[in-house]
């Protein structure tokens, strides 16, 4: 029997067709996987699924029942439980608290708080979703505010459970977890649908995939049959590599220089303590870690958009990068940039592009000014269009024409424009931050061919990514970052993902976990 | 199939709302409808004939009504004693005097020969206040001059004024050898609106078919609808739409001093709009339109003020005051800059805050003897000659202050669209994150934005103090800024689309007072009307939504 199954699911919006005549069927009790690049259609579906939309056309099956879902209270009924990417949760408010909210159990007037302690705790029990009930959300770790969204959805009676991209933020010990705990629900006759385009995870544990790609169901697959080659291969449509070619590094000398670096970040915590690095001209320095360990608040610094409490940033002079040094600490962002450093920021809709300009006027931001694309202040715009068409056609980029606003470009396309843009300022230094998140698999490839080609051309990389395979991949050399230091630095060649998994869980060699 | 379906809906919608303005129309052709709300009209028919003796024979004839027959004696014929009484063969009285002197006053009516040109006819003929407006609702006053060559003009449904608050009202034009009186149109000829409703029909029909217009044609349709249900509220009330709507229609466009009205209403509202828009692209709200406008006046009133001591070559004098009141209300504004820029300080606050500021400052400022002229009034003297804007045309005010207007306009679109200034200044305003991520300055751009801002601002009083008043005082400044920022919001902040939102304004601003003091509409009313304009306009959605239209994106 099928727990779910969706037949000919058809959604338009306006002109564009996110969900072509969708089919395919979850059998219960199973780990389903739902994959495909971004774009392609996932996302509405599940929407549809959860009741947050009407499909134009098609029909919802559960439990082999018709589901015709109004909204989301409808899915719940029906025993859909939904776990976002981005976690829908009150942090001053405990664990229990958070479960129970806006389903209370009956207790009167007052909040029955024990009731609903025994609940959760019976829950936790029964699942093996362990929490401690009384803990305030924003003291615990990702991985635990997971769990509770997971027992959200069990709270409420879910038999189904769609988990939305949920090893996006977790470091790889706490993705075990996730996978046993999944593993476990499936024992106890719960049936999930697993939406990830990470291939490693979809194999490890699911029972049969079914990927989307343009919004049509490309197939339904048992995953013991299929490769992630062929995986990817369903998705994009051709052929992928992974893992990128590149040769050995070839050093040229000083790049970036950072010295005792200690800041502070928006709540007035220190967010960096002392960190000291140095990455060469002709390498690639990645730092791993799980976000939130003062990542953003080294790369503001090292930009200019944070001025640090003490401590230097150097990078090589620009015209002359083997006579040494200039400081640039404290310096404003456009006089960093005229010292040779470039800068792809790690959220691309708040930093990185105006939304509202078109491709042409973002590939010029921080450029406008100069020669050749305004003289005497007013805007040459064939200046424009021609470096457009020059950089679309480099790049690949996919759109209309150059006249296209940012806003409507996929994830991966505005990701290229902000690389175009950057890598035309001809960096000596360049840092990346999370070059592919958001990414669909096709353009990554392109994006990491692209960062090799910088580190050939003898440029300085500083690679921030909480994607360790990306990491592992791309580094010369790795650094682990943890509440604000660099715990270890090590050649790439050294490094394993238990190594680095510790490291960016706090444990150094030779101490105990703490956990 | 389904497009042709939505069209053929859509069709219909419109046809049925022309359909129902054509009825309206129709209704005010054969006066059925107002006269079954207001009553039976009583006619007054006033026959005026200017020999070349320059003296004039007015001959009044109307129903014996006793209530009519004191009001006409009254109001056309002076009630002089020498009147001559008769009745006529169709029963109706008929009344005659013989006016000897052109320059005779004879408490309302006045004919003289124009000053400037001897074959014109200055005449001035005034409706004043009753108490009871229900006896002067239904009375319609029908004009006739005869000219010594034998012209005859002729104003029908001339009504009387129903209420305006304590003074007189005045009818005055002028009349050439020919009869011709200025561009004058006929009252209540339909005409003209047909034409533009059939117009706009077409135009709609058209683009319709090619989908290219939408971003005028709503606008245009949200006019007329909002046309329509004004019209609603003004039969409501028991006028006649048409003639609500024609009044406002001529108040614009009868003749060249109130085409020259509407456009002198039209310029400081460009300036002011412009002020808010240049701000809104940076993401500021300077509501300190208003203060602004004060001190830009003040300052060009004092440079004018200077050129009554010394003699200053006027073309010099002109541009120093312009010049003067630009930096004065751009400092002005600088101050809510800077607040914003260096501390944070939302400029929605502190621009108000100025305003007041600005308000009682120049109140005060303005009674201090340094800067009160010598008189009861509170205002400055009257500035130098050399420092009035130069006018088009003699005996209007409307001067070159509009040109320079639009230039200003199309200077502040080619800076904000053409200029890397104006791209950083957009930018800062779409995204100040991103915008910061790139290098600019968000702190300079700000406090730049803001001067600039208030800098247009300043010219609004400034064009007011040299081009209308030539002196400031303290209260005739208010409004301007407040408006200023519908103007703008009207249009989505482009500098362009400014002109066309300040022209409306300013039609809606003319027409309405002459709607007021022509046809009696009440004030709040034309108030009513105005409002409806403006929502339909601004809520293009609702049109939109009506029409079925979808946005662009």
């Amino acid at each position: 029997m099928n727990a779910l199954s969706m037949k000919g699911i058809t959604k338009r919006f306006k002109n564009v067709v996110a969900n072509d005549d969708i089919t395919f069927a979850v059998a219960k009790n199973t780990i389903h996987g739902l994959v495909g690049e971004n774009g392609a259609g996932k996302s509405t579906l599940m929407n549809i699924l959860y009741g947050l939309l009407e499909p134009d056309e098609g029909e919802i099956f559960v439990n082999e029942k018709i589901a015709g879902f109004k909204g989301p209270k409808d899915a719940i009924e029906a025993g859909i439980g939904m776990v976002h990417q981005h976690f829908m949760l009150a942090g001053p408010l405990t664990v229990t608290e958070n479960i129970i909210l806006g389903s209370e159990p009956e207790g009167g007037l007052f909040l029955n708080y024990k009731k609903a302690r025994e609940m959760v705790a019976e829950l936790s029990d029964r699942y093996g979703l362990i929490v401690d009930p009384d803990a305030r959300i924003e003291s615990i770790p990702v991985g635990l505010a997971q769990r509770v969204e997971i027992l959200k959805t069990l709270y409420r009676g879910a038999k189904i459970i769609i988990l939305d991209e949920p090893t996006a933020v977790l470091t790889p010990q706490e993705v075990r977890e996730l996978l046993k705990i999944m593993d476990n629900l499936r024992k106890n006759g719960v049936t999930i649908i697993f939406i990830s385009h990470k291939l490693k995870e979809i194999k490890r544990i699911t029972d049969e995939i079914t990927v989307i790609r343009h919004g049509k169901t490309i197939g339904t697959e048992p995953t013991s049959k299929v490769t992630e080659n062929d995986i990817a291969r369903m998705m994009v449509g051709r052929d992928v590599v992974f893992n990128v070619e590149k040769g050995k590094a070839r050093i040229l000398g000083q790049g970036l220089t950072l010295d005792g670096i200690v800041a502070k970040n928006d709540k007035g915590l220190t967010c960096l303590k002392h960190v000291s690095l140095e990455v060469k001209r002709g390498e690639i320095f990645g730092i791993a870690g799980v976000e939130g360990n003062g990542q953003s608040e080294l790369l503001e610094v090292i930009s200019g958009l944070r001025k640090p409490v003490s401590g230097n940033v150097m990078v090589c002079d620009r015209t002359n990068p083997d006579t040494g040094e200039k400081d640039i600490t404290g310096m404003t962002p456009d006089e960093i940039y005229e010292s040779g450093v470039a800068h792809v920021p790690e959220d691309r809709h708040k930093r990185g592009l105006q939304l509202n300009f078109n491709i042409e006027e973002n590939l010029v931001t921080s450029l406008i000014h100069k020669k050749p694309f305004s003289s005497f202040g007013m805007i040459c715009s064939d200046a424009l269009a021609n470096n457009a068409a020059e950089k679309i056609k480099e790049y690949d980029i996919r759109c209309g024409s150059s006249r296209v606003k940012a806003q409507n470009l996929s994830g991966g396309n505005q990701q290229k424009v902000v690389i175009a843009r950057e890598l035309s300022k001809q960096p000596r230094v360049i840092i990346i931050a999370q070059p592919t998140r958001g990414v669909d698999i096709g353009a990554i490839e392109f994006i990491h061919q692209k960062i090799i080609e910088l580190r050939d051309s003898g440029v300085a990389v500083l690679l921030i990514s909480a994607e360790l395979s990306e990491i592992m991949n791309l580094s010369d050399r790795i650094g682990v970052i943890y509440e604000g230091e660099i715990l270890e630095t090590m050649d790439a060649a050294d490094a394993t993902e238990e190594k680095l998994g510790l490291l960016m869980a706090g444990i150094k060699k030779g101490v105990n976990a703490n956990a | 199939m389904l497009n042709n379906m939505t069209n053929l809906k859509l069709s219909v919608k419109i046809a049925v709302i022309f359909i129902l303005a054509f009825f309206l129309m129709a209704a005010q052709f054969t006066g059925a409808v107002s006269s079954a709300i207001a009553g039976e009209t009583r006619w007054i028919n006033v026959s005026s004939k200017i020999s070349a003796d320059g003296s004039m024979t007015r001959e009044v004839k109307l129903s014996p009504d006793a209530e009519l027959l004191k009001f006409a004696k009254a109001e056309f014929l002076g009630d002089f004693p020498d009147l001559i009484e008769e009745k006529c063969s169709d029963g109706l009285v008929k009344m005659t005097k013989k006016f000897v002197d052109l320059e005779e006053c004879v408490g309302v009516l006045m004919v003289q020969k124009d000053l400037y040109f001897t074959d014109r006819y200055q005449i001035r003929q005034s409706l004043p206040l009753y108490p009871d407006e229900k006896v002067m609702r239904d009375i319609k006053v029908r004009f006739e001059f005869e000219l010594p060559n034998g012209v005859i003009k002729i104003l029908k449904d001339r009504k009387l004024q129903s209420r305006q608050l304590g003074s007189q009202t005045v009818n005055e034009f002028t009349l050439d050898h020919a009869g011709n009186m200025d561009l004058y149109y006929q009252f209540n000829n339909y005409k003209p609106i047909t034409a533009v409703l059939l117009a706009a029909f077409l135009i709609f029909i058209a683009a319709r078919m090619t989908r290219r217009f939408n971003f005028i044609l709503i606008p245009v349709l949200a006019v007329l609808i909002a046309f329509f249900f004004a019209g609603i509220a003004i039969i409501v009330i028991g006028e006649s739409p048409v003639s609500a709507m024609g009044a406002m229609y001529e108040g614009v466009f009868a003749s060249r001093t109130n085409f020259l009205n509407m456009l002198l209403a039209t310029t400081p509202l460009i300036f002011t709009g412009l002020a808010v828009s240049f701000a809104f692209n940076c993401g500021l709200f300077n509501i300190g339109g208003e203060g602004q406008v004060m001190i830009g006046g003040f300052a060009a009133a004092l440079v004018g003020i200077v050129g009554l001591k010394f003699a200053i070559n006027p073309m010099v004098h002109v541009i120093m005051a312009i010049l003067a009141a630009g930096l004065a209300a751009g400092l002005y504004s600088l101050i809510a800059g800077v607040f914003r820029a260096k501390f944070n300080v939302h400029e929605v606050i502190s621009t108000i805050m100025l305003n007041y500021i600005a308000y009682t400052l120049l109140g005060f400022l303005v009674v201090h003897p340094w800067f009160k002229e010598n008189g009861p009034n509170p205002q400055t003297p009257e500035i130098a000659h050399s420092a009035f804007l130069p006018a088009f045309f003699a005996r209007h005010d409307f001067n070159y202050g509009f040109i320079l207007a639009l230039v200003m306009a199309v200077f502040m679109w080619f800076i904000l669209y053409k200029t890397s200034f104006g791209f950083n200044i957009r930018s800062v305003g779409l995204n100040a994150k991103a915008a910061e991520y790139s290098g600019i300055n968000i702190s300079k751009t700000i406090m730049l934005t803001m001067f600039i801002s208030g800098m247009l601002a300043g010219l609004a009083g400034s064009e007011r103090v040299m081009g209308l008043f030539h002196k400031y005082n303290s209260t005739a400044f208010v409004g301007y800024g407040i408006d200023g920022i519908a103007v703008s919001l009207l249009v989505n902040n482009n500098p362009l689309g400014i002109i066309l939102s300040a022209l409306l304004f300013g039609f809606l601003k003319t027409g309405g007072s002459y709607m007021n003091r022509e046809i009696g509409v009440p004030v709040e009313l034309v108030v009513v009307v105005q409002a409806v304009i403006i929502f339909f306009i601004a809520a293009d959605k609702i049109v939109r939504n009506m029409l079925n239209v979808k946005e662009s994106r």
